[in-house]
């Protein structure tokens, strides 16, 4: 009889116990469960702004190339056939015949010193302040269009 | 039992031996792996996991003076395609279909191209534009790869192309400025090593080390794209109204030595260059600095300015012209139109160009003293322009071997001495600038990632005193504007001085016409050369240079907006 007791008090125990262990383990694969989740999202978040990187990356050679065929279109605006090209057909200018100086008494100034309107002088000539010395070429140019 | 033990024993002592030895190999090895060979393979792995690339640097802009771009950089793209990747006929066609039409290409012919390619990627298409480029990249056909290439775009299309020179496909200066300037142009590539998966492609968030690229700095040239253009234009049009071989004209600053314009023909067009074809290579050089020739009666302002600045003449002091002139070993020299002229100053041996005016005054120098003039002149070494192949010149000198006393006379009037165009209008500068001698530059600044650089003019060497300078000056105008006969280099409106050559070779018929001039006479603003190779019409340089000088000046002059001498006054105003 005292052995039965010993007996059922061991798995009245027993059975106490082992709803913990089994909470226990629950929550250890919950545990895992999520962490493996949260690998799976790192990873897979981690591959998707790789590809946005990539992308992005892409996007820049491209802006680059952009910039490049815009410089170059900034210089061809700016070369002297099309200058030319908008004096004669544009504005109707024709090549001087013959020359004719007249001479007024009023000093002439020394060539040099002569001012042009702000909008023909490269920037850093023009006195506008900042960084006008390194500026890029093709914004000193831009100033020096005169037909936009 | 004693047996027992002792067989046990040796066995053991065998088994622990083999041990030992095996372990002791194998830290042996580890310590040679991980410790001594350490660093060959951590570079194996690195190898094995870091890819390198190298990234190409955006080449600078070359520009004028006034700042217009004369070469830029744009972006074009090679194209090419992985065989492996259209062995499946389906996927080639459909790239083929992609592909084909922005190349214009063949599709089919596409396909079959692609898969003769035995060997790497098939290149497709070289330099396509970036318009293209960036299309094939949106449309990413299966196999196809672009590959990013800079090229040079030239705004004013041929202009200066013999100066500009050009770059080789790994974008390399290989002739000109392009080549000279390699170094400011070109930029540092960046190289950059990142951790690859088995396919080569990045890995996520792995290890990006290295250096990004340091864009090519910006060159300013002292050329001036309009007077380059006139210049061009205008030899251009000589060289075929003469029938000529070639020619040479430099428009240079006297003061600074900045030279504002240089062309050179025979040479070559950027629009139709061909590296393949090895005709070509004889017009890659720039003559003016390269080639040599011999001045003719430009030389004699040297030699009266040696005379002048030694006080041994005037412009008044006389002497007679017989018409002959006597040299040491019985040689005779005569006028160039045979004429005799009996009393004659010495500016009269420039306006009428009397070559045995000029051997009277080298006699007067004597070898020691003209040699030493035509070497302050900068005659017999490199101008140090910044131009590569710069030819020194040929000055045989009385401490030569090989001369002879009557190499004095003749080269007093410009025979017998070899000297490149931009030698002379350097030395012409120095005698129009207060007597200097600059050194002639083409760059005039580099703005690069560092800042920029500016390039000052540099004196070489006083040459003359401002005395002569001022004298000469005033003769050489004297010679354009002499009232005695209408002088084919004056320049309307303006007073401008000059001085005319015509060298000839004595052993063939050839010939060389050349001007060397300046305006305005008061205060020089730009120097001119003008020589013409060979014409067939006239053979003078009065009748084949001299009017060139005076178009082109005309014209640099109003450019300059510089005043006209001869203006009509109008009174009243404020």
């Amino acid at each position: 009889m005292a052995v039965l007791s010993r007996s059922l008090e061991r798995s009245q125990r027993l059975a106490t116990v082992s709803p913990r262990i089994w909470h226990v383990l629950l929550f250890a694969g919950a545990a895992i469960g999520v962490l493996g989740l949260l690998q799976v999202v790192q990873t897979s978040d981690a591959t998707t702004t790789n590809f946005a990187i990539q992308r992005l990356e892409q996007q820049k050679l491209e802006a680059q190339t952009e910039v490049h065929q815009l410089e170059a279109q900034v210089a061809l605006l700016s070369s002297l056939a099309r200058v030319e090209r908008e004096a004669s057909e544009r504005l109707g200018l024709e090549p001087p015949v013959a020359q004719q100086a007249v001479e007024v008494n009023v000093a002439w100034p020394a060539a040099d010193q002569q001012r042009l309107p702000t909008r023909f002088v490269p920037v850093g000539e023009a006195g506008v302040e900042g960084d006008a010395g390194e500026s890029p070429w093709w914004r000193d140019l831009l100033g020096l269009l005169s037909f936009n | 039992m004693a047996r027992r033990t002792h067989r046990l024993n040796w066995r053991f002592l065998l088994l622990v031996l083999v041990l030992v030895v095996s372990t002791g190999g194998i830290v042996a090895r580890l310590v040679q792996v991980q410790i001594i060979d350490h660093d060959y393979y951590v570079a194996q792995a690195e190898d094995e996991h870091l890819r390198r690339t190298v990234l190409r640097a955006p080449r600078g802009a070359i520009l004028d003076r006034n700042g217009y771009p004369l070469a830029t950089t744009v972006d074009t793209f090679d194209v090419y395609i992985d065989p492996r990747s259209w062995r499946d006929d389906v996927t080639a066609q459909r790239g083929a279909a992609a592909l084909a039409p922005l190349l214009g290409r063949d599709p089919g012919e596409l396909v079959e191209a692609t898969r003769a390619q035995e060997q790497g990627d098939y290149l497709a298409a070289r330099s396509v534009s970036a318009d293209v480029g960036i299309q094939l990249r949106e449309l990413a056909p299966a196999g196809v790869k672009t590959v990013t290439i800079n090229s040079r775009f030239y705004p004013e299309g041929d202009l200066a192309s013999n100066l500009l020179g050009f770059i080789g496909r790994d974008q390399v200066g290989l002739e000109g400025i392009e080549a000279y300037f390699d170094r400011e142009l070109g930029g540092v590539p960046g190289v950059v090593y990142f951790e690859r998966d088995g396919m080569g492609n990045p890995i996520p968030f792995g290890r990006r080390i290295g250096d990004e690229p340091v864009p090519g700095g910006d060159v300013y040239l002292t050329i001036d794209r309009y007077i380059q253009g006139l210049v061009e234009e205008r030899l251009d049009a000589a060289i075929e109204e003469q029938e000529a071989v070639g020619g040479s004209i430099i428009v240079m600053d006297p003061k600074t030595g900045e030279i504002l314009a240089l062309a050179s023909r025979p040479s070559y067009l950027l629009s139709e260059l061909d590296l393949e074809d090895p005709n070509q290579a004889a017009l890659f050089r720039i003559r003016a600095v390269t080639d040599t020739y011999p001045p003719g009666s430009v030389m004699k302002i040297i030699t009266m300015a040696a005379a002048i600045d030694l006080g041994l003449v005037t412009p008044e002091t006389t002497y007679f012209d017989s018409g002959v002139a006597s040299v040491a070993g019985g040689h005779q020299i005569y006028n160039w139109d045979l004429s005799s002229n009996g009393t004659t100053t010495v500016l009269g041996v420039l306006q009428k160009s009397l070559n045995t005016g000029a051997v009277w005054v080298a006699g007067m120098l004597g070898a020691d003293r003209f040699y030493d003039y035509v070497q302050r002149f900068g005659f017999g070494e490199p101008t140090y322009a910044g131009l590569g192949g710069e030819a020194p010149g040929l000055v045989r000198t009385n401490e030569d071997d090989g001369w002879y006393p009557g190499d004095l006379a003749t080269n007093s009037f410009g025979q017998g001495i070899a000297v490149t165009p931009l030698q002379m209008i350097t030395a012409t500068s120095a005698l129009v600038n207060g007597g200097l001698l600059m050194r002639p530059y083409i760059v005039k600044e580099v703005a690069g990632s560092d800042g920029r650089r500016v390039f000052e003019p540099v004196v070489v060497r006083r040459a003359v005193s401002e005395e002569t300078s001022r004298t000469l000056a005033q003769m050489m105008t004297d010679v354009v504007e002499q009232e005695q006969r209408f002088h084919p280099a004056r320049v309307p409106g303006y007073k401008a001085g000059g001085k005319t050559g015509t060298s000839t070779f004595a052993d063939s018929d050839e010939v060389i016409a050349s001007f060397v001039g300046f305006a305005p006479a008061a205060d020089p603003r730009f120097v001119i050369l003008v020589k013409i190779d060979e014409p067939q019409g006239s053979r003078l340089g009065s009748v084949v240079a001299a009017p060139i000088f005076s178009e082109l000046a005309s014209r640099i002059l109003t450019y300059f907006g510089i005043q006209p001498d001869d203006v009509a006054r109008v009174e009243g105003g404020r």
